[in-house]
């Protein structure tokens, strides 16, 4: 069931009804209920895996639970040399548990999305001698959402043993968290403490509400069905048919897809959010304008929001914290004599794993891993030659609010993006050197065709984008749009999205020209 | 106090830690200046930083980490 096709949202509406008739203390029950029917629906059979990783999470959860509440009761019996120990025994313990616990859920996910991947590699290496096709390729379907709702469950589990939550004790309450039918597409990534305590608030018809998660939805699918799967196609027909791509052929073409990129996934989460607050429930906020960044740390704290925290959370941190991170820091302190280079370099060691897992969440390729280095590599670069750009910008005068300056760094940053957007498009990594190298010696620009819109597309995309613009600069500025017409007249309401309604059926990419394109992370 | 201040501008130099109560809050201080700051409080101060204490409220001042620094050495 596709998010943006009407049987979603006939499906949305039936439980929004259900949702608003029932007893307020059922409400999370009638969540949880077209939450199975939509994986269901989507995943059939292979629902069990899902149901598997919430079992394991659930019960660790408990385990853990346990250990933390049998420490509290045993404290105050002990002395303080006795509660030291048995506090350090306790720790370990539920050390032990979080990481068996974490490592099952993680590995349906790697059996499932990564064996191929990983029995590539294990047949590379065996035909180094001579052993060819030692593990055979496995034809595995994925269930509905599995990247997303392994972290998400990880998180809760892992939020558990550091405290912050306290494990539930009704499985189905996990299983709502897991399986919450709005975030489970393509996230966000949510944390269970912010999401449970929303399914236990009883919620309202609220018209205003109602009314203002009509207008995200229609915005998203304006975002996904009028501009993104309209600049698919065309770009789908270049990179699918162009042999020899030249420079400004290859810009436009990589330029548009990452248009197309972002107008799909943001799309799709303003759809998200928006069927969402429908039944009263905030989904976290997964893009924060990410074009206007001036740098590519920027960049990363406004796009895919979400992923960039649970990585900061889940993978940073505990590198970070942990012993082996300790002798690293000891071991670069010894031999490394420059105090700044010796900070540097413990930090950039952790900064490795997050990268090295972004790229690889998005995909079981090496591309995808080159595509997270990429980003860590000039991460780095940038970090090390801080000091020197600072001292350029001193010597030629220019001031932090200098809006030229800022205008040069929201390039820079929209360029460096790109090139990372293509890699993401490209098959593998050997077609992004194909890309690049026959833009940069093939100067007849013979590819161009593949790329001119008709007029009428054209015309369409442009004004589309132009909407967007704007309506990224009020929220730039801080402006909450639904805010502010809720405040206007009720007409001036409607009229939005009548205006946006009709702008989706009239223009968007429907019908026998066009098919059905999925939201592209979809499929991680 | 004096030996944190130095940490400081160790990571960030030039900038005067003691006037702002929003470091973490404003900017000035990214994950990875919050790494390589949870490195050299470790070490220094040989105390055990945990993910818990990796909060905004801990880091947003020079008092806030001293605070959270002896609450740590009285733990440990």
């Amino acid at each position: 069931m596709e998010i943006t096709t009407l049987v979603f949202l006939a499906f949305v509406g039936l439980s929004c009804l259900v949702y608003y008739v029932v007893p307020k203390k059922f409400q999370w029950c009638v969540l949880l209920v077209s939450s199975l029917v939509f994986f269901v629906s989507s995943s059939a059979l292979l629902t069990v895996y899902m149901l598997a990783t919430t079992g394991i999470v659930y019960t660790g959860a408990r385990i853990i639970q346990k250990n933390k509440d049998l420490f509290i009761e045993k404290k105050k019996e002990l002395t303080k040399e006795e509660k030291k120990n048995f506090k350090a025994k306790n720790k370990k313990k539920q050390k032990t548990l979080v990481a068996i616990f974490s490592v099952l859920a993680i590995a349906i996910l790697v059996a499932l999305k990564y064996c191929n991947f990983l029995g590539g590699i294990v047949n590379s290496v065996a035909g180094i001698f001579t052993l060819n096709h030692l593990i055979p390729e496995f034809n595995i379907l994925l269930p509905l959402g599995i990247s997303y709702y392994t972290l998400m469950s990880v998180s809760y589990i892992v939020d558990v043993y550091r405290g912050l939550i306290v494990a539930e004790k009704n499985p189905l309450r996990v299983l709502l968290y897991v399986s919450y039918f709005p975030h489970i597409v393509e996230g966000p990534f949510d944390r269970y403490k912010d999401l449970d305590v929303q399914f236990r608030t009883p919620h309202k018809f609220d018209y205003e509400r109602f009314t203002g998660s009509i207008v995200i939805i229609l915005f998203g699918l304006f975002k996904k069905l009028v501009i993104a799967d309209r600049i698919g196609f065309i770009v789908s027909d270049y990179f699918d048919n162009v042999t020899e791509t030249s420079l400004i052929g290859l810009s436009i073409a990589t330029i548009m897809y990452t248009i197309q990129l972002y107008m799909d996934f943001s799309g799709c989460i303003d759809i998200v959010a928006g069927v969402s607050e429908l039944f009263g429930i905030k989904v976290a906020e997964n893009f924060r304008q990410p074009f206007f960044s001036k740098s590519i740390n920027e960049f990363w704290r406004r796009w895919h929001i979400t992923l960039g925290l649970w990585l900061k959370e889940y993978v940073f941190y505990p590198v970070t914290l942990s012993g082996h991170f300790k002798k690293v820091n000891q071991f670069v302190k010894k031999h490394i004599k420059n105090v700044t280079l010796a900070t540097f370099v413990p930090a950039a060691y952790s900064l490795f794993f997050v990268w090295f897992c972004n790229g690889l969440w998005h995909g079981a390729s090496v591309k995808f891993i080159a595509y997270g280095l990429y980003y860590y590599v000039l991460m780095m670069l940038g970090e090390l030659f801080t000091p020197l750009f600072n001292k350029t910008k001193n010597k030629l005068h220019i001031k932090e609010d200098n809006k030229l300056f800022a205008l040069f760094q929201i390039l820079r940053t929209f360029f460096i993006v790109n090139i990372g957007m293509l890699l993401f498009r490209s098959v593998g990594l050997f077609d992004f050197y194909s890309y690049v190298s026959s833009a940069i010696f093939n100067l007849k620009g013979s590819d161009l065709s593949w790329i001119v819109p008709e007029h009428f597309d054209l015309v369409i995309i442009s004004l589309g984008l132009i909407l967007v613009f704007i309506i990224s600069i009020i929220k730039e500025r801080g402006i909450n749009i639904i805010e502010v017409l809720n405040r206007r007249i009720f007409i001036f309401k409607w009229i939005v999205v009548l205006f946006l309604l009709f702008s989706v059926l009239l223009t968007g990419a429907f019908g026998v020209d066009y098919g059905e394109a999925a939201a592209i992370y979809a499929q991680f | 106090m004096e030996k944190l201040l130095e940490i400081l501008a160790l990571i960030k130099p030039g900038v005067d830690f003691t006037k702002s109560d929003s470091i973490v809050d404003d900017g000035i201080l990214s994950s990875m200046d919050i790494a390589r700051l949870v490195g050299e409080i470790s070490d220094e101060f040989d105390v055990d930083i945990e993910v818990t204490d990796l909060v905004p409220e801990n880091f947003n001042s020079v008092d806030s980490m001293m605070k959270m620094i002896e609450r740590l050495e009285d733990e440990d």
